[in-house]
């Protein structure tokens, strides 16, 4: 960006407060803005990009001023209506030095002279210069005038314009076509200020033949950004890439325009009369919100270029949809007569290099052709040419390199026998489309000198068994296909393959399964180890049911003693494991310790002091305790147990 | 009972065998009647034979192979290419398939297509020496490797150095054979051959559309699309255009 801005530095001296335009441009470029407190480093850059500027605008002023002055006559508009004014450029290129011209009477018009303005630009590399004196002429009477041709005689140099024509006519409704816009230029016929033409270099063209083409758009006095979405209708041709031009100036009948250049290449695909186009283009167009400035020239509505002139607030925006005419086009087929026997559809204007090396091989080793095609042309048509006599030696497919203006073959030959002499000559044919004939181009024979090949070249067969070798003379081998297979195989039924059946598909399925389930029970059995806490929690209920199947037994077998025991111990177990407390020491107390902080109803903690008292009375009292006490008993363990595991403490 | 059951199982499984048997004798006898038939250079009749045991429903290596030299014989490369690159699906490694595979190649002044990548040829070259069960085949034992591996580290409780960079290796070899097969699969899938001497490939699938390029014999394409009688086709330069049905055949029919 910044690049593009100080090539595109211009320096105003006249009018209308753009004197500071050059500072406005370096603060975009990013120069360093400090305000108030720079500190020397700032300052020292700020200072060397300043004199770095500075020696740049030297350098351009004086290799501009070492061209030849010329001398152009422009005006903004060549139709007018009475009451308006139109502007006149004096425009003198490659110096910033002219003085004005007086103007003589002008028939039809007055004129009054504005001012100078001065352009140094650097466009792709090439530097100008220019010094524009800029008149306000008003039409006086309607009519078609020729003004100029215009003279100034400077430092014994006269320096000629061409004329001008300028139709002065009553105010006329805005024409229609070619613009699809919403802005508000009504009053100015806008085909004539912003208009997209495709030229192609020529209109007749062969078959396969490159056809340069540029797409140009022309602008005057308006300002456009954002191009985009080039499209153009190409029927019948292979199109190649586009590619940017640029901006520059061109005077188109005597009006000056900015003009942007896009250019490809075309090929036609088949002979017959074809249209190029339309081109469409979709822009922006920056439109002055207020009253537009009088007096700017087609220089200074580089497309998107002065938007930083306060560009906010002072635009709005229109999208512009452009559309070019059509362009007839004619494609040829090649001629018949005269067409080479081997022509293989190379179409250009090309010319042919050919080197071979080595130039003394033995038979079988290689040697290396070397063939460039350069010039003009559809590269893509362009085959590796042939040699003249092939059987001498065998020939491997070429290696192809392709640039721009070049084809380049590297092609591997094998000598066959020691008697050959030459590489034959290689023909390659064309056809050339500026004079419209077939042409043949020729390079060789090369000499070569064929040696014959080494004795370890010759074929050794080992003999099965026997250790001598016998050497065989090398013989030429036949080559076809090998024979036919006597059994058939394995059958197997026709479109069934492993990969499409369900064993496939279920191995994978359950391997997967097993993966996951293994995983999950592995890390559940590493916390088993790893957590005792969750460890003891997760046995308890497992054991507690163990233990009132123990019980039960005991009940049916009337052993109280054992009985009472085993329901204490149960209780004492599964209370010691739920809430991880060495079992040994659990009583009716600490239990109710333990739980009073948590959410247990009192019914569940009477049944546990029941069963603690019941069980301690079985054990130290003589008392005779009955079944129902005993079944009573089992069936309070049961539910408390059940109870606490639900109630998840 | 269970005794019955696996009386009745043992049946079920002889008459499977005996019937399989039974076919592959029946095929194989039709395999040697065509053989004779090639033999006394009765090349087109040959290859009805070759194609009548195809309908059948039963397909080999050889198969293919021998109708490859029958279409050969008859200066149809194109459909011997076809044909040759079928039976490499069942032995890509038999070195005489390779030979007539790589002559017919020869005879219509074609070179191997190869990918445009080094990655995407090294695949190639891979799965070249593979047949499409195989890679299936070796593809399910690195699955079942890796699960095996894994259900032994979680288990065994002994964190082996060995096991983390031996699973790497796997699953690497795993990601090469899943890709190189689904690479397979799709060139199968979608893989082409023209068998007319010459087909044009137009840029709308019609009659009167403009020809884009022209596919010669024998020359492999990847199908894109059908519409109708027209196969949309990328040939190996990436160039895309409509054929007529008749002038490709698909490499599994």
């Amino acid at each position: 960006m910044k690049g593009i801005l100080l090539s595109r530095l211009v320096s105003l001296r006249a009018p209308k407060g753009r004197s500071n335009l050059f500072f406005k441009i370096a603060s975009v470029a990013s120069l360093p803005r400090n305000d108030t407190n720079l500190d020397a480093s700032a300052k020292g850059i700020k200072f060397k990009r300043g004199l770095a500027i500075f020696l740049w605008v030297i350098s351009f002023v004086t290799s501009a001023s070492a061209k030849e002055v010329n001398f152009e006559a422009t005006v903004d508009r060549n139709k007018v209506s009475l009451g308006s004014s139109l502007q006149l450029n004096f425009t003198f290129n490659n110096t910033q030095e002219m003085p004005v011209l007086q103007l003589p009477q002008l028939e039809g018009f007055e004129s009054r002279y504005l001012g100078p303005f001065t352009k140094i630009s650097n466009i792709n590399g090439q530097a100008s210069s220019s010094i524009t004196h800029i008149y306000t002429l008003i039409p006086v009477k309607n009519g078609i005038f020729n003004i100029g041709p215009f003279k100034l005689e400077y430092k014994g140099d006269t320096y000629s314009s061409g004329p001008v024509t300028i139709e002065v006519a009553e105010a006329k409704a805005p024409q229609a076509g070619g613009v699809e816009t919403n802005a508000p230029l009504a009053a100015q016929d806008i085909n004539e200020r912003i208009f997209l033409v495709i030229q192609p270099e020529k209109k007749q063209a062969y078959l396969n033949e490159p056809v340069p083409i540029s797409l140009k758009l022309y602008v005057r006095g308006l300002t456009l950004r954002d191009l985009r979405d080039l499209k153009f209708e190409h029927e019948g041709f292979a199109l190649g890439e586009f590619q940017d031009r640029g901006e520059y100036q061109e005077t188109a009948a005597g009006v000056n325009y900015a003009v942007r250049e896009f250019a490809t290449v075309i090929f036609g695909l088949r002979p017959g009369e074809f249209k190029l186009g339309p081109a469409n283009l979709k822009c922006s167009l920056l439109a002055q919100k207020q009253s537009r400035r009088r007096g700017s020239s087609a220089a200074d509505d580089f497309f998107d270029t002065n938007i930083f002139d306060d560009f906010f607030g002072r635009y709005d925006i229109y999208p512009l949809e452009l559309k070019s005419r059509e362009v007839p086009i004619t494609i040829s087929a090649l001629p018949e007569a005269q067409k080479p026997e081997n022509f293989s559809g190379a179409i250009g204007n090309f010319n042919l290099e050919v080197s071979v090396g080595p130039q003394e091989v033995k038979v079988g080793d290689p040697v290396t052709l070397k063939i460039s095609v350069t010039g003009k042309g559809n590269f893509s048509t362009v085959n590796a040419p042939k040699l003249a006599a092939e059987e001498n030696f065998k020939i491997y497919d070429p290696l192809v390199k392709q640039q721009q203006n070049q084809k380049y073959f590297e092609q591997i030959i094998m000598p066959n026998s020691e008697t050959i002499s030459e590489v034959p000559a290689v023909s390659f044919n064309f056809f050339n489309p500026s004079s419209g004939q077939y042409q043949v181009l020729s390079r060789g024979p090369f000499p070569l000198k064929v040696l014959p090949p080494d004795k370890e070249a010759l074929s050794r067969i080992i003999e099965a068994g026997q250790s001598k070798t016998v050497l065989l003379r090398e013989e030429r081998i036949g080559r076809d296909i090998v024979y036919i297979k006597p059994q058939m195989g394995s059958p197997r039924e026709r479109g069934v393959y492993f990969y499409k059946t369900k064993f496939f598909l279920w191995l994978h399925i359950i391997g997967l399964c097993v993966l996951l389930a293994g995983y999950v029970l592995s890390k559940k059995s590493k916390r088993l180890k790893q957590d005792i806490r969750y460890a003891r929690k997760l046995a308890a209920p497992k054991k507690a049911r163990n233990g009132m199947r123990r019980a039960a037994i005991y009940l049916r077998q009337n052993k109280t003693k054992e009985f009472y025991d085993c329901v204490f111990a149960t209780l004492q177990e599964y209370l010691g494991d739920k809430f991880h407390l060495p079992s040994q020491g659990i009583t009716a107390g600490v239990i109710e310790d333990i739980l009073k902080d948590k959410v247990i109803s009192e019914e569940a903690l009477n049944k546990i002091r029941e069963i603690f008292r019941s069980c301690d009375l079985a054990r130290y009292t003589v008392s005779e305790s009955r079944k129902e006490d005993l079944l009573e008993t089992l069936k309070k363990l049961e539910e408390t147990i059940d109870y606490l595991q639900r109630s998840k403490l | 009972m269970k005794k019955n059951l696996n009386i009745i199982g043992a049946v079920i499984l002889i008459c499977l065998a005996a019937d399989f048997a039974f076919a592959q004798n029946q095929y194989q006898a039709e395999f040697d009647q065509a053989n004779d038939l090639y033999r006394q250079a009765r090349y087109s009749q040959a290859a009805e034979a070759y194609e009548s045991i195809i309908k059948g429903g039963f397909v080999s290596g050889q198969l293919y192979y021998n109708l490859g030299n029958c279409y050969f014989k008859q200066q149809e490369l194109g459909s011997a290419v076809l044909n040759y690159e079928r039976a490499k699906i069942f032995m890509p490694r038999d070195s005489d398939l390779k030979a007539n595979y790589e002559y017919a190649f020869n005879q219509l002044n074609l070179s191997s297509q190869q990918s445009s990548s080094r990655l995407g040829r090294w695949l190639d070259s891979l799965s070249a020496e593979l047949g499409i069960d195989s890679m299936a085949i070796i593809l399910s034992v690195l699955v079942l490797a890796i699960i095996l591996l894994c259900l032994w580290s979680m288990f065994s409780g002994r964190a082996s150095k060995l096991f983390k960079p031996a699973v790497f290796i796997l699953v690497i070899l795993l990601i090469i054979t899943g890709v190189t097969l689904q690479r397979k699969i799709s060139y199968l899938n979608k893989g082409a051959v023209v068998v007319a001497k010459e087909a044009g490939a137009r840029f709308e699938p019609s009659e009167s559309a403009t020809q884009y390029f022209v596919l010669s014999e024998g020359v492999k394409v990847e199908v894109l699309d059908i519409s109708g009688s027209w196969l949309k086709v990328r040939r190996s330069d990436k160039k895309i255009g409509w054929v007529n049905k008749e002038a490709v055949e698909r490499i599994l029919p």
